[in-house]
Formats: structure tokens, sequence, C-alpha cells
């Protein structure tokens, strides 16, 4: 075995590897058939592998047979999924459980809700007032501006900084 | 089980192993599984980012120092791509991120399908799993899925045991990879009715003539058989798919 | 003619007591004593017969019934045997059971179960009959354990009674003890006939192995036989065994007083008159045989002698009537096997047989006729027989009181009444034995416990009599208002008897007939000479008696003063009245560490042995009820249990 294919087979068991480990891991159904999808990459690829070690075309063709029964598979686990999921309105494997030996009452779980971090940043205290409380009307023309005003504004902002 | 002759024969074959490689390859991947499950990736961004540029950097110096060649190179890179793809998908929270997690690692092996010649093949991976299949994942994801992530993508079943699992199971298979014994070139050989020629190489990239030729001649009955078995898969998706009719009185 | 009148003797109880169980399963109380009394009628009718029909001078005769067994070298007939040892207790069986028949037809009277008891009573009567005409060792083996049956189910007749059903057992227990030794003695024998040269030569004359003729002959050249050297002590000891339990002799002497639970006539019958004497009997017939081993008889002579000292003692210090009278017949018994004794020296065999069924002849008749009055007292008394709660009943029970007296009269050795002359024999025949150089020294000390033992017998039984119907007049309460007299079918045997016991001393001993009578059986050797009984003797026990006699009337009126506490007087009394102890050391030694070791492995069988056969039936429902938490019916689970597998699949695939 040469040293290329030896890398290569390794490259093909992470990938299998890791499809496995996502297969046991997961409880979405989705993500479940995608690492079943990654298996058969992984497989695939190890196919590769020794057809170019052995220098036909048998790797290949198989190869291209996995990809076919994977594709077919996909096709057929999603029309499943649907219909899965329009009896019971979630894709958790874990509501399918009713063939068991064990009865135990459905364990409602809590819902994990992710809370976003809200990051104070630090303010400045405004320079001017908020257009909203100010006792000049907004649609004053700066020309019309008297005296008067001028004055009202100074009390409205020192009362609002006290 | 006699334990005795297990152990002889497994200290017999302890010295053809690098066991440096094998309990690297063993305890990487547990200990980047282990953390990657458990914490998600959701908070340790930065650290994925660190570990990227870290590898590349020393995939360059390894490079650099070493004299490899370009394919090669190319071909670790491609790998690396796969494999942290992989990690993504195994550990991100978010099921679209996942998804795409996945769709890298898929595009990353065909990139290394492209490396090894098998130029059709690479090209159906991308078209049919990372096109066909992915985009239908996603459609079911985004029409089941509206908002945050639910409870169950943010649990995972058991992660320590599936950690270990996966150890165990990569580390057999490396085992016995190092430890194969190459078969006779005789074994290799297929009896074909068609003998390769020079130019049908697979060293040469245009392999897709040959592999052609090959499935049209040698195993036509395969393809045909393959093309039976999609139109049935067509045909029961749509009968799983369907909705129950109501007869309303 | 002879055949059929000898085979009626046994097969008439038999159909007796048959008819009774079927009245009895009818639940029959008033006419069951019918076919009893007729059927021991005629056996004891059938018996005078032979006994006239049987020339002495013939020696034996042997009435052939059928072959039993002829397995290989064994072979075993069911057959009579005739002569003059076996017409003598024939004679004795038949004719006191029939008298105790009618009696007990009245005393047993208006009792539930009185079918059942004729129904075993006939049926005891059987096999004492068969046993004492039994050809065959074993045979009389079989019937010697069919009257120790007959004995359980009469002592347990008011089996309601807690104690009452405890003293049948306890009855029953001891005699197996016995009847184990017996057997062991039985197979040793049959062993060494059928296996040595004399087995060979011998079995020529009888026709069985286990005949007595065939015993008898093979006797001296087993006693001689170089390969078993003393075999014939071994198995002489067995039987010797055998017959201590039968007849109650220390070491298992511990049934007799608790077999009083029964009623009245049947301790009448059976443990005064017949079954306690099959013990004698066995000895008696197996002489010929127990001579070859001296040291086994002096033993028995020995046990015989502390058996009769230890029960006048315990006699003496008894308030129970019945009890009282079941430890004289032990004691008496332990004068027979005293007798027995003297077969070791050598000459003497005939002469102790002789003595031994003479006193046994005696002692049956006087004392059934003491049961049969104190049963008349029982009843009359409301079923009361402790002797401090009555007194005085001469005039309340006048023809009792004079039947009492001739039995106490002849039980303490007055002079001309019955047992004077038998007990005489037997210490004259004791005294002549001390003479002897060798083993002489034995008889001599057995002589003067046979003195002292006279001398507690005259104390306890004129203490009895006295304090029963001399003195002031006592009556219980439950005598009721008017105790009556016994009617006259429950006294016209007791007649009988008192007549047999007043004239059957003189009639047989001095005239010197039964010493002739018993010298006709074969293998005895020939007398030489005449046998004198010495005066000296005579006379001591006649002032024996009659200074017995005076102590009794003494102590019985004595009642005010009590023996000092503390004092060697008051000890004895209160060893005497808990049995010498030796109940209690039984109990400890033997009774407790049993019932222990019962419960030690019924608990071990329980716990173990079921516990791993419900465990391995539990296992697999065990095992399947883990397997069965495999279903999960989650797919993650199943995954899991998948990649395991092939992961586990996969190493030893590699490592292999």
């Amino acid at each position: 075995m040469t040293e290329s294919t030896q890398l290569l087979l390794l490259f093909g068991a992470v990938m299998f590897t890791i499809g496995m480990v996502g297969f046991l891991t997961r409880r979405s159904i989705i993500l479940m058939f995608l690492s079943l999808e990654m298996m058969l990459a992984g497989v695939s690829i190890n196919l590769i592998a020794f057809s170019k070690q052995h220098h036909n075309y048998q790797g290949q063709v198989l190869a291209i047979m996995v990809l076919t029964v994977a594709a077919c598979e996909a096709a057929i686990a999603l029309a499943m999924v649907v219909s899965l999921y329009r009896r019971k309105a979630t894709l958790d494997i874990n509501v399918w459980s009713d063939v068991n030996e064990t009865p135990s009452p459905p364990v409602s779980e809590p819902r994990i809700v992710i809370v976003e971090e809200t990051i104070e940043y630090p303010t400045l205290t405004p320079a001017g007032l908020d257009p909203s409380v100010s006792p000049i009307p907004s649609n004053l023309k700066p020309s019309d501006w008297t005296k008067a005003d001028d004055q009202r504004l100074h009390d409205a902002e020192v009362s609002q900084h006290a | 089980m006699n334990f005795f002759p297990l152990a002889q024969s497994m200290l017999d074959k302890v010295g053809k192993v690098d066991w440096h490689l094998m309990a690297f390859i063993c305890i990487a991947f547990g200990a980047i599984g282990y953390f990657s499950l458990q914490r998600g990736m959701l908070k340790s961004k930065s650290i994925a980012i660190v570990g990227v540029v870290l590898l590349t950097g020393a995939g360059f110096l390894a490079a650099i120092t070493n004299e490899l060649s370009l394919d090669v190179c190319v071909f670790l890179a491609f790998c690396g791509l796969a494999i942290g793809g992989g990690i993504a998908f195994l550990s991100v929270r978010q099921p679209i991120y996942a998804a795409l997690g996945f769709a890298t690692a898929i595009l990353s092996g065909a990139g290394v399908l492209f490396l090894q010649s098998a130029t059709f093949i690479a090209a159906a991976t991308i078209i049919v799993y990372a096109g066909a299949t992915i985009i239908m994942f996603l459609f079911v994801l985004m029409f089941s899925q509206q908002d945050a992530p639910e409870t169950y993508d943010l649990k995972l079943t058991r992660p320590f045991f599936a950690t270990i699992i996966g150890a165990l199971f990569l580390g057999v298979l490396v085992y016995s990879l190092q430890t194969a014994e190459d078969a006779s070139p005789d074994e290799w050989k297929v009896v074909s009715a068609r003998p390769l020629s020079a130019e049908t190489t697979l060293d040469t990239p245009s392999s897709t003539v040959g592999l052609g030729r090959s499935l049209f001649t040698e195993y036509l009955f395969t393809v045909e058989i393959a093309g039976t078995l999609l139109l049935a898969a067509t045909i029961g998706s749509i009968a799983v798919a369907q909705r129950t009719i109501e007869v309303s009185a | 003619m002879l055949e059929t009148i000898a085979w009626l003797v046994p097969i008439s109880p038999l159909m007796g007591a048959l008819i009774c169980t079927v009245l009895a399963i009818c639940g029959d109380t008033r006419w069951a004593h019918w076919p009893a009394v007729l059927s021991l009628a005629l056996s004891a009718l059938c018996t005078i017969g032979l006994l006239g029909m049987h020339q002495a001078e013939e020696g034996m005769t042997v009435l052939y019934g059928y072959t039993w067994m002829d397995i290989g070298s064994i072979r075993l007939d069911v057959a009579l045997r005739l002569d003059s040892l076996c017409l003598t207790l024939l004679f004795v069986v038949t004719f006191v059971s029939c008298l105790v028949a009618i009696y007990s037809r009245d005393y047993m009277r208006d009792d539930p179960g009185y079918a059942r008891f004729f129904a075993v009573f006939c049926g005891f009567v059987f096999c004492m009959t068969m046993l004492v005409m039994a050809n065959n060792l074993l045979l009389l083996y079989g019937f010697w354990e069919g009257v120790g049956t007959c004995s359980y189910l009469l002592i347990g007749y008011y089996f309601r009674k807690p104690s009452a059903a405890q003293a049948a057992v306890k009855a029953f227990l001891v005699n197996r003890i016995a009847d184990c030794a017996f057997l062991l003695g039985i197979i040793l024998l049959a062993y060494v006939i059928g296996h040595t040269a004399a087995g060979e030569a011998a079995s020529m004359i009888g026709r069985g192995q286990l005949d007595f003729s065939t015993i008898h002959a093979a006797a001296e050249e087993i006693s001689r036989s170089s390969s078993y050297p003393n075999l014939i002590g071994w198995i002489a000891l067995c039987f010797v065994i055998g017959a201590i339990g039968k007849s109650a002799q220390f070491p298992l002497h511990v049934w007799l007083p608790d077999a009083m639970e029964g009623p009245t006539p049947v301790s009448a019958l059976i443990h005064a008159a017949t079954m306690v004497t099959a013990g004698v009997y066995l000895m008696a017939r197996m002489s010929p045989f127990m001579v070859y081993a001296p040291s086994v008889l002096l033993l028995l002579g020995w046990l015989g002698g502390i058996t009769a000292l230890g029960a006048a003692i315990m006699a003496l210090c008894q308030d129970d009537l019945k009890r009282l009278l079941a430890y004289s017949t032990a004691s008496q018994l332990g004068y027979l096997f005293m007798a027995i004794g003297c077969i070791a020296i050598p000459g003497m065999m005939t002469l102790a047989v002789m003595a031994a069924m003479f006193h046994l002849v005696t002692h049956a008749f006087f004392k059934a006729l003491l049961f049969l009055s104190a049963g008349n007292v029982m009843h009359a008394m409301g079923d009361v027989i402790d002797m401090r709660r009555f007194g005085g009943l001469r005039k309340v029970l006048p023809k009792t009181n004079i039947l009492f007296a001739i039995g106490a009269a002849a039980l303490a050795g007055v002079p001309l009444f019955a047992a004077f002359f038998s007990k005489d024999t037997i210490l004259s025949l004791l005294a002549d034995a001390s003479n002897d150089e060798d083993i002489g020294i034995h008889f001599k000390g057995l002589l003067a416990i046979g003195f002292l033992t006279a001398l507690l017998t005259a104390i306890y039984t004129s203490k009895a009599y006295f304090k029963t119907f001399l003195g002031p007049q006592k009556l219980p309460v439950e005598a009721g208002h008017h105790p009556h007299e016994a009617t006259s079918i429950m006294l016209l045997p007791m007649l009988v008897l008192a007549v047999g016991a007043v004239i059957a001393g003189g009639l047989l001993g001095p005239t010197g007939w039964i010493l002739k009578y018993i010298a006709t059986t074969p293998f005895m050797p020939p007398l030489h000479g005449e046998h004198h009984e010495s005066l000296w003797v005579m006379v001591a026990s006649s002032l024996i008696a009659i200074i017995g006699g005076g102590v009794g009337y003494r102590l019985a009126f004595a009642s005010g003063r009590t023996a000092p506490e503390g004092s060697l007087v008051s000890g004895l009394i209160h060893f005497g009245k808990h049995r010498l102890y030796i109940d209690a050391i039984y109990q400890a030694l033997i009774i407790v560490p049993l019932m222990w070791l019962g419960q030690m492995l019924s608990s071990f069988d329980r716990s173990i042995v079921d516990g791993l056969t419900i465990g391995i039936g539990k296992f697999p429902v065990g095992l399947g009820l883990t397997l069965r938490k495999l279903q999960t019916g989650t797919v993650s689970s199943y995954a899991f249990m998948t990649a395991a597998g092939v992961t586990a699949l996969a190493l030893w695939i590699v490592f292999q």
C-alpha cells in the first residue's frame, strides 16, 4: 500500500468517523440524514483511493453506484421526514419512541432560549435636548427664533440635567 | 476466548504500527470532538479562526522545510478543509450552519477526488451531494424551523460516549491501515473484457473517457439497474409524501 | 387335625380383627365385642387342644405354610413350630387376652372408638401368636414389628389427648431403636450362615436359612469359626438390644411408664402379660445360640438387675397407681433377664429357661389381675388414679378389694401364692450360679439385687394396697355421688385370673411339672440329676415379704410426716419421682441435638436447595428483564448499540 493511498484511506476514515459521530450525537432528523450522507462520502473516497491504487475503474464504478443509492435514499428520506413532520410538527427524533419495553411518560423538555447578550456600550451625555421634549416646536424656523425661546431652551436643558 | 495468544498476536503487531501517528490522530479527534461537541462553536469562533490560521501557517512551514510538491500540499489543504467542515458540521448548533459545514466538507472531498483523477466522480459528487441533497435538506429545514434553534439542536445525545466510540473506531481503522499486508499484484487485475490501454489510465485527466467506456460495456447492467432504482425512488418518494385524502361525509 | 387347630390359633384373631375393622368403618359401638371375644375364645380353646394333642416327648412339630422367599441362597418359609416353650407362652397369651377382652367389653362401653379398640386388640393377638409360633427368625421379627405397631395404636387410643399421642410415639421410637439392632443381628446371622461351611452343613437340617433348627445347629460352628472370631458375640449383643427394647429394660425402659396413657385393658394385656415378655421369649428361643456368648449374657443379666432395682426405687416414689404397676412390671422383667443371664454358666441353660418361663407365666396372671383391679378403681373414681386423692375403698369396692389383695400378695411374694414359687426359683437359680468358679461373683451381686428388689417390691405393693383400700374413706370429687363396684362381666375374668394367681405357682413349680415340660424343647441339653430348691432362699424370701408388708403398712398411714428437707431420703424420693432423671438425660443428650440437626437440615433444604432451584428458575426471567431494557424505542440508543457493536467487532477482528 503506497503512502498516498494510505493518506487517502486515512482521510476517508476520518470523514466516515465524523459522519458516524454526527449520526450518534444529533437529534434533528435532517442533520442525522446529513451525517449519513457524509458517511457515504467517506466510503466513496475510499473506493476512489483503491481504484487509484489498482489502476482500474472498478472503484469508480462502485462509487457511482454509491452516489446513485445515496441520491435515492435522500429522496425517500426527505419524503419520510416531511410526512413525519406533518404528524408531530417537530424534527426531534426522540418523539418517535412508542415501540419500546419500558414506556415512560413523555418528558417535556424545557425550551432552551438563547438570550442574546446585550452589550452595554458606554454612552455620552447628550449634548442637546431630546427633540420629543423640547419646548420649542420643531417646525420653528431659525429666523423666527427669539431670545425668549433661547431662555426657555436653556431652562429646559438645565432642568433635564438636574 | 484464550487471552494469551491474543495478547501475543497484539504484541507482534505492535512493532509494525506507527504509534505516534495513531495516538496523535485518536487523541486529536477525541479532544476536538469532545470539546466541540460540548461547547459548540457559538462561543469559540475566535478560537477557530486562530486555530485555522495557525494550522495554515504550520502547513506552509512544513511545506517549505520538507520540500513537499504542490499536489501534496493542495491535497493536504483540501483534507484540512474537509475535516474542518466536518468538525463544524458536528458541533455547530444552528442547523443551517451545520448544513453549510457539510457542504464545505463535500466540496473539499470533491476537490480531493479531482486530484485522484476521478473527475467524473468529483463532478457527480458536487452535483448530487453538494447540489441536490443539500438544497433539498435546506428547503426542509427552512419550512420546518422558522425561528431560533430548537431544543433538539442545542442538546446533543451522549456526546462523551459518541466521542469515545468514534475515537476507538478511528483507532481501529488507522491501525488496520498500518498493519495491512499487501495483496499480491496478481489479485488486483480485474478480468475485463476490454484490456486497459495506455491512454485510458487513471493518471491522465481524461479518465472520464475510459470510465464511460467501461460503464457502458462492462457494467451496463449495473447502469440500467441504477436507473431503475432511481425511478423507483422517485415514485416512492411521491407516494410516501402524499397527504392522506380525507373523505368528507 | 393338628395342623388345622394350629393354624386356627393365629387365624381366628385375624378374622376377628378384620370383622371389627369393618365394624369400625361402619361406626359401630355396640356389637364389636362379639367377633373379638368369640375369636379370642376360639383361639384359646385351640391352644388348649394343642396342649393336649402335642405329645411332649415328640420334641417339636413344624407345620409348613407356604414359601415366603426363595431367592438365591436365601430361603424363608412361613411355618409354625410347636414345641413346649412355644405352647407355654401361647397358652398365657391366648388365655389372658380372652379374659381381658371380656373385661373390656364393659370397660370400654360407650366409647366412640369401641370397634377400633377391638380391631387392634385382635390384630395384636394375631401378631403375638404368630410371633410365638414362628419357625423362622425373620418371621418372628416381622411380627415383632407387628406387635410394636399394635401397641402404638393402642397406647395412642385416646389420640386426641396430646400426652397419649406423644407416649405412643415415644414407645414406637424407642422400640424402633431396639428393632434396628435386632435386624442388624438377623442380617449378620443370615450372612454368616449363608457363607460359612457351618451354614452349608446346617441347612441340610432345616429347610431355610433362618429357621431356628438351622441356627441352633450352626451356632457352635460359628462360635469356633476362625474367619469371624467374635461375630457370635456381636450378633448376640444385637439380639440383646432388641430384647431389652421390647421388654423395657435399662436403658430403653423409658417408654413403659408413659405407655400407661392407653386404656387399662391395654396395659393389662400388652404391657404386663404379653408384649413385654416377647423379649424374654426371644432370649429363650435363641438360648442354644446365646450359650456361646457368655459375656453378652452376663451383660444382659446385669442390665436386668439394674432395671429391677431402679424400677423398684422409682415405683416406691410413685403416686399414680398405674405407673406404679408399670414400674413393677419392669422390675419383674428384670428378674426374668437375670434368670436368662444364668445361661452364661454352662449346664444351667435348661434351668434358667425354665425359671424364666415359670415366672413369666405367674407374672402374667397376677399382673393382669392387678391392672384390671386398678381399672376398676379408676372406673369407680371417675378416671382418677392418683393414690393421694382416694383411700379406704374397701367398702365401696369390696370385691375389687379382695382381688387386688390376692394380686398384691402374689406380687409381694407372700408364701404359697404364685410368685412365691417362681421368684424363689429364680433366686435359688442365682444362688446356684454364684457358686461357679469363673463368673460366680457376678451372680452373687445379682442375688443381692434380687433380694433387695424383693424387699422393695413388698414395700411398695403393700403400701399401694393399704393406702388404696384400708384406712379412712376418702373419695375424689370426680367420683360422683355413688361410686359403684364393677359389673359382673368385668369381675368374672378377674376371678379366673385370681384363681390362676393363687394356684399356678403351686401347681407348676414344686411339682416339677414345668421343669420337665420345658426340658423337652429340642436343643435343650438334658438335665443332670434332680434339682432341689435351697431352703434358705425360701425362708429368706418369706421373711422379706413379711417385713416388707409391715414397712408398707407403716408408710401407707404415715402420710402426715414427710421426710425432712435436704436429707438423703427426700433426695432419693425426689430422684425417684423424676424417674431418676434418665428421661431428662435422654432429652438433653439425644433428642435436643437431633431436633436441632433436623431443623438445621430443614432450613438448609429450604434456603439453599430450594433457593438454588428457584434461583435457576428465576435466572432466565431476570436475564429477560435485563435484556428488555435494551429495547428503548429511540433511534439514538439503537444507533449507539450498532456503533458500539461494530467497533467491538472491528477491534476483535483486527486484534485476533
